[in-house]
């Protein structure tokens, strides 16, 4: 279940709609005198808040100055981690003063997919590796034929065709994030 | 959709980014003159200038409060509908991270109701603890459908081995329920 972005997307999208509707709804209701007549009729700039800004309390400036940064780095590591795709080239079988020794990470991918798809149950199969070089993770999304017993084909995901890649690799464990969709078919509607 | 989300999250991010920066920067440029007098990019002198007379009460002003709920709608109903229920199951090993989606199981739970004898159509759903399947039975015992679907559908969701099984409630449509 790794889409941690995916669930945080939605969490800050329904927060941003949130606020908008709240800043909106509160226009509105100004405007419709919610909160009296004098409200509405007075001008959209808010004379305090400027007079509070230069006058009074100017170090306000600069605590808005530093919350605007904030914001903007904060919205700029935001839109670094949509544009990440992780990815990853190769992975490293081995590291030595020699050289390193490395497997193209699509070969591997590619090299499991065709495994999985040796399973008779499995329709498709789609197989990304990400992370890191030295510590690669495997995205598995199986599609499963109508009426297969998932725990027989989990055993064989688990301990035929990931064993296989963890092996080839040489590594003790390799971390996959395997998703199964059974029944396989066109897309329906879910009631 | 979750790409479409992605998209949206990312040009809001750009925007906010994009105003944030110039924001610290204006408050920089106008505390300290530096590195010339206020304004650096921002005309905002004129833009309360033309903001001033404005009031809350007129017709443009709520078109534009109206256009910024529409806006705040259309970004909650862009999250609720990229999210993406995932149910998890078991594995053998800690590195292994397996899950099913929940349209998945509605629609295996859904066809297999609809393989039991006598059973003419079948819907399902599922929530985090419950699943609830509804079978339409025509020329059959509804009592004895009903049973026989919910022993197949117990051993099928027993075979997915969730790692919260949910509860089954199985409806026969028309006749009774249990």
């Amino acid at each position: 279940m790794k889409d941690r972005t995916g669930r945080w997307n939605c969490w800050l999208l329904a927060s941003i709609g949130a606020l908008l509707v709240i800043l909106g709804a509160g226009g509105v209701t100004m405007g419709a005198r919610g909160f009296g007549a004098d409200r509405a009729g007075s001008s959209v700039i808010y004379p305090r808040a400027a007079q509070l800004l230069n006058r009074e309390q100017s170090w306000l400036w600069w605590v808005l100055g530093a919350a605007a940064l904030v914001i903007a780095l904060l919205a700029v590591y935001w839109l670094i981690v949509q544009l990440r795709v992780g990815r990853i080239g190769t992975v490293t079988l081995s590291r030595s003063h020699a050289g390193d020794s490395s497997v193209s990470a699509s070969a591997l991918a590619e090299a499991i997919r065709v495994d999985a798809l040796a399973l008779p149950e499995v329709d498709r199969a789609k197989v990304r590796l990400v992370s890191h070089p030295d510590r690669p993770e495997v995205l598995l999304a199986i599609w499963l034929h109508e009426g297969v017993d998932l725990g027989a084909v989990r055993q064989k995901l688990e301990h035929d065709v990931l064993r296989h890649a963890r092996e080839s690799l040489g590594l003790p464990s390799l971390r996959t994030w395997l998703r199964i969709e059974l029944d396989a078919g066109a897309p329906e509607r879910v009631r | 959709m979750r790409s479409a989300n992605r998209l949206i999250v990312a040009l809001l991010a750009l925007v906010i980014a994009g105003a944030g920066l110039l924001t610290a920067a204006e408050v920089l440029v106008a505390r300290t003159s530096w590195p010339h007098d206020p304004p650096l990019v921002v005309p905002y002198d004129d833009w309360l200038r033309y903001l001033r007379p404005h009031t809350w009460d007129e017709n443009v002003v709520r078109l534009i409060c109206i256009g910024v709920i529409v806006l705040g709608v259309l970004l909650i109903v862009a999250a609720v509908l990229g999210r993406e229920h995932r149910v998890a199951l078991r594995s053998d090993s800690p590195d292994i991270h397996l899950s099913t989606s929940r349209g998945s199981l509605v629609r295996a739970l859904r066809k297999d109701a609809a393989k039991v004898p006598g059973v003419e159509a079948a819907s399902a759903r599922i929530g985090r603890r419950h699943a609830t399947v509804a079978a339409t039975v025509r020329l059959a015992d509804p009592d004895a459908v009903q049973e026989q679907l919910r022993t197949s559908l117990t051993e099928r969701l027993t075979g997915m081995a969730l790692t919260t099984a949910p509860g089954l409630t199985v409806r026969i449509k028309g006749r009774r329920s249990s």
